[in-house]
């Protein structure tokens, strides 16, 4: 199935995330816009963060800016919107204040080219999301910018394009083993329906908690997992059951809990969503080993991985071997070459 | 005497009566309301005129919620939505060229303004002076040329017969090139049997030999990058092709120096009556801050305080709002209280606990809220203005370090008995109390016959007796424990509940005038009996008092 059609009438909100910076979302977003162009399908189009630009200021590499058709609706900072060569109707001032001035909410009335700066926080992405939507996009695609893959969180998007490239590595098999982890991260299962609603007041409340068998809630007085291992360790007992943790989580939170707690096998971690996991393939692998199980409050909807075979420090994969090996370690995920993808559709 | 709040009243004081969390709490919805709630100035005695006009217009749009609900909440909803664009009026001022976000904020709050002033002119009643806003009819029009009626701002093809010229030719040359970009594609097409993408490339394994060979000796395609085993070519531009896309670059150039002239004519015109708008935006906050007054006074069931010139201050069922809350959530009630002042020396006098400071920062916040032009928490308040408000209750930290408690109140009194006679309210608690009894009860004489012949306003509260004879002066007594049943309370008590609530309960905090000073009672025996204090003791201080 085309990706245009795996999204259309099912999700109004979706959002394209990158493996690394120049893994090709850029090239994932422009096709995606292209492809609803051609459909006449109105999108709306927003970022996290700076994104679309010409120079990426990391690598200094060349990337491709986002061509917007005619009615699109976008939302980026004052600043970068200014510098438009489309010609932009200004629809609204959001309340969301970035570096580089207010988001602006703005309709398309003449083609050209745009660069993207939205919202910073999750809360005002959605907000803004929803009033392109109230604006007249039919679909609305959040470009998550580099390193920041919270633009997933499915509490903001309903479903999410992950991009993939040779960029990630010169060695294409280590950019699939990335690939397949992160794959295996947002597909993590989610909890009990029946405990969803008194995790969620949880979570809301930034609180760390154990839950024991008889289901009584034991807090944990912390503000962070960071470098609070052992603290959350020392807690579990024979009785546990949960331990709810709210934040982003990594390697060494767990390494101490196994230091000093003896049943830290016989609990499941409660994290809000995959997009609050910090770790490595290697180190997700030695915590599946060591007997480790995390569960997520709401599940990411992955709909399809990108790929870009190319890396613009001037090497490239064999763009049919890289496909099919992803293909084949992800079967139950749309894969899709999206340099290739003009001659596939044709 | 200088507009001053700090002269009005100290920071310490407005902080102390509850003065300071009333304004900052006043709900204004607008940042234009929230900056008029900071710039609020205390209207004085020459300002009578003044004040009345405003506790008046006030008293308007109080009626006004009260019976046009449904109006009242479009005119809410109107205000609601004004942003604060004072950064793009003060470039327009400047005369800066602006942006088109700038063009929307002034585009839109004209047309948000407009449809407030449309809802004020049909709400007569409370269309006051203050409030009144120029019409913007002519600068909406100026930023709507095609009439939309929407708020959003478009560099519109109508500002300019160039603009919509010069657009008008771009969108064919653009269509131009895509068609032969196009042909240009079919062509590579042809000769090679390769499609390139719609961006015009063509992206080949390095290991297709023969296809390479075939895209190299195309003269319609360049090779365009190299990767480690792959190679892009790209559709060359025709002369056709480049000379189109040079006379595109023209018209985009063209285009940026037409819009440019139309955002500055569109500068200059609007820049002509900036001052209309900056009166405008006045007159919104204005609006904004007295619709939150009334949102308070009906909150508070305040009432309209009158203003006169003489030198007295009578209220009736005065209450002190933030100890009546406390007081709420405690499950107990707060007894409103019947003042009546006149220009020379009060003295309170009365059982310990008997609310005798609350009473003071009563009558103080009272007579302040007034002169703030708000409403005022009582049945009736009849407020003759004064120039200043001094309120000591002793118990606050000293300003100056390493002055004592009676050290502090020496400090502060010397300063306001120094301007006692230019019309003040002074409120002095628990008057020389940080002393020993023979030289405190001294000065709060000579304090008491200084005062009563001065123009202010005062009130002293204390325990000492020898106070009551002073001749001229008013004594007032909190009704305090006179009436209680003594017994119950005692039982109360016993039965652990909390001493703070039982006295609330049956303390009487009503003030009665005195007229016959030896039956003024005296509680502090019976407190100390009541808490609970050893027989023993309670006995023997009875007996040598």
């Amino acid at each position: 199935m085309k990706l245009v059609d795996l999204i259309y009438n099912k999700y109004k909100i979706v959002s394209v995330v990158g493996m690394s910076k120049n893994a090709g979302k850029t090239v994932a977003l422009n096709y995606l816009i292209e492809k609803f162009d051609e459909k006449g399908v109105v999108i709306g189009i927003t970022s996290t963060g700076r994104d679309g630009e010409k120079l990426d200021v990391v690598t200094k590499t060349e990337k491709p800016t986002i061509f917007v058709a005619e009615n699109t609706i976008i939302a980026s900072a004052k600043e970068t919107l200014l510098k438009s060569s489309a010609k932009l109707e200004i629809l609204e001032i959001t309340n969301s204040r970035t570096s580089l001035g207010e988001v602006v909410i703005a309709r398309v009335k003449r083609s050209g080219y745009v660069e993207i700066a939205g919202a910073e926080t999750n809360k005002q992405l959605k907000q803004i999301a929803d009033r392109m939507i109230e604006y007249g996009a039919e679909v609305v695609i959040l470009d998550g910018a580099i390193n920041r893959k919270t633009a997933a969180a499915p509490t903001i998007s309903e479903a999410t394009i992950l991009a993939t490239g040779a960029a990630l590595s010169r060695n294409m098999s280590n950019v699939i083993e990335e690939t397949v982890f992160q794959v295996e991260l947002y597909s993590l299962k989610g909890v009990e329906s029946k405990v969803e609603d008194e995790l969620r007041k949880v979570f809301d409340e930034k609180e760390f908690i154990i839950v024991d068998n008889k289901g009584t809630r034991n807090l944990i007085n912390i503000t962070t997992t960071l470098n609070s291992g052992r603290i959350i360790g020392e807690k579990i007992k024979e009785c546990s059951r949960y331990v709810v943790l709210s934040g982003s989580i990594v390697y060494k939170t767990f390494e101490d809990i196994i230091n000093v707690a003896e049943n830290y096998k016989n609990v499941i971690y409660i994290v809000q969503d995959a997009t609050k996991i910090f770790l490595t393939s290697r180190e997700w692998k030695m915590l599946n080993k060591k007997g480790i199980t995390i569960r997520v409050l709401n599940k990411i909807n992955l709909l399809a991985v990108t790929l870009n075979p190319y890396s613009p420090h001037g090497y490239n994969f064999d763009a049919e071997k890289f496909l099919s090996s992803l293909k084949e370690r992800l079967p139950e995920i749309s894969v899709i070459d999206v340099m290739e993808v003009e001659n596939a559709e044709r | 005497m200088q507009r001053d709040n700090n002269v009005f009243i100290d920071s310490r004081t407005k902080k102390s009566i509850g003065l300071d969390e009333i304004i900052n709490n006043l709900p204004t919805l607008t940042d234009y309301g929230a900056i008029a709630k900071m710039n609020m100035i205390p209207y004085i005695k020459e300002d009578m005129g003044e004040l009345k006009i405003a506790l008046e217009d006030l008293s308007d749009i109080v009626k006004f919620a009260e019976l046009s609900k449904r109006r009242m909440n479009e005119i809410k909803g109107a205000l609601h939505i004004i942003k604060d664009i004072r950064g793009s009026i003060k470039r327009l001022k400047r005369r800066e060229i602006l942006n088109e976000v700038e063009f929307f904020e002034l585009k839109s709050q004209f047309m948000e303004i407009e449809k407030l002033r449309n809802l004020l002119m049909a709400s007569k009643e409370i269309y006051l002076e203050r409030f009144k806003l120029n019409s913007s009819k002519l600068e909406i029009e100026l930023l709507d040329p095609e009439k939309t009626g929407t708020k959003t701002f478009y560099m519109y093809d109508a500002f300019s017969v160039d603009l919509s010229e010069i657009r008008k030719t771009k969108s064919k040359i653009e269509k131009n090139i895509s068609i032969i970009k196009e042909k240009l594609r079919e062509e590579v097409f042809d000769v090679t049997g390769l499609m390139p993408s719609k961006s015009g490339e063509i992206r080949i394994n390095s290991s297709k030999k023969s296809e390479i060979e075939k895209l190299k000796s195309c003269d319609k395609i360049v090779l365009s990058s190299e990767y480690f085993s792959a190679l892009v070519f790209r559709v060359k531009n025709n002369k056709d092709l480049k000379a189109m896309i040079n006379e595109l670059d023209d018209l985009v150039i063209q285009e940026e120096k037409e819009e440019f002239k139309i955002r500055k004519i569109l500068v200059e015109k609007l820049s002509r009556n900036v001052e209309k708008f900056e009166k405008n935006i006045v007159a919104v906050g204005e609006l904004d801050l007295f619709i939150a007054k009334s949102i308070y006074a009906m909150a508070i069931k305040a009432v309209k305080p009158s203003i006169d010139n003489d030198i007295f201050i009578e209220i009736e069922k005065g209450r002190h709002v933030s100890t009546e809350n406390a007081l709420k959530s405690k499950g107990s009630q707060f007894t409103p209280i019947d003042i009546s002042l006149k220009k020379g020396v009060t003295l309170i006098t009365g059982a310990n606990m008997g609310g005798k400071t609350v009473n003071l920062k009563m009558v103080s916040l009272i007579v302040a809220l007034a002169q703030y032009a708000m409403f005022v928490p009582a049945e009736s308040a009849r407020i003759g203005l004064v120039n200043f408000v001094y309120l000591s209750v002793g118990d606050e930290q000293s300003d100056k370090q390493g002055l004592s408690t009676f050290g502090a109140e020496i400090f502060n009194l010397k300063e306001v008995i120094s301007k006692s006679d230019e019309t003040g309210l002074i409120l002095i608690d628990e008057i020389a109390r940080g002393t020993n009894p023979t030289e405190g009860q001294a000065i709060a004489k000579a304090i008491i016959k200084y005062l009563k012949n001065k123009n202010s306003v005062t009130i002293i509260t204390s325990h000492f007796d020898g106070l009551y004879t002073i001749e001229g002066v008013k004594h007032l007594q909190v009704k305090g424990l006179s009436d209680a049943d003594i017994a119950q309370m005692k039982s109360d008590v016993l039965k652990n509940e909390q001493y703070e609530v039982i006295f609330e309960k049956y303390m009487d905090y009503r003030l009665e005038e005195v007229k016959n000073v030896d039956l003024v009672p005296r509680d502090a025996l019976l407190v100390a009996e009541i808490m609970g204090l050893c027989k023993e003791i309670i006995d023997d201080a009875d007996k040598m008092k």
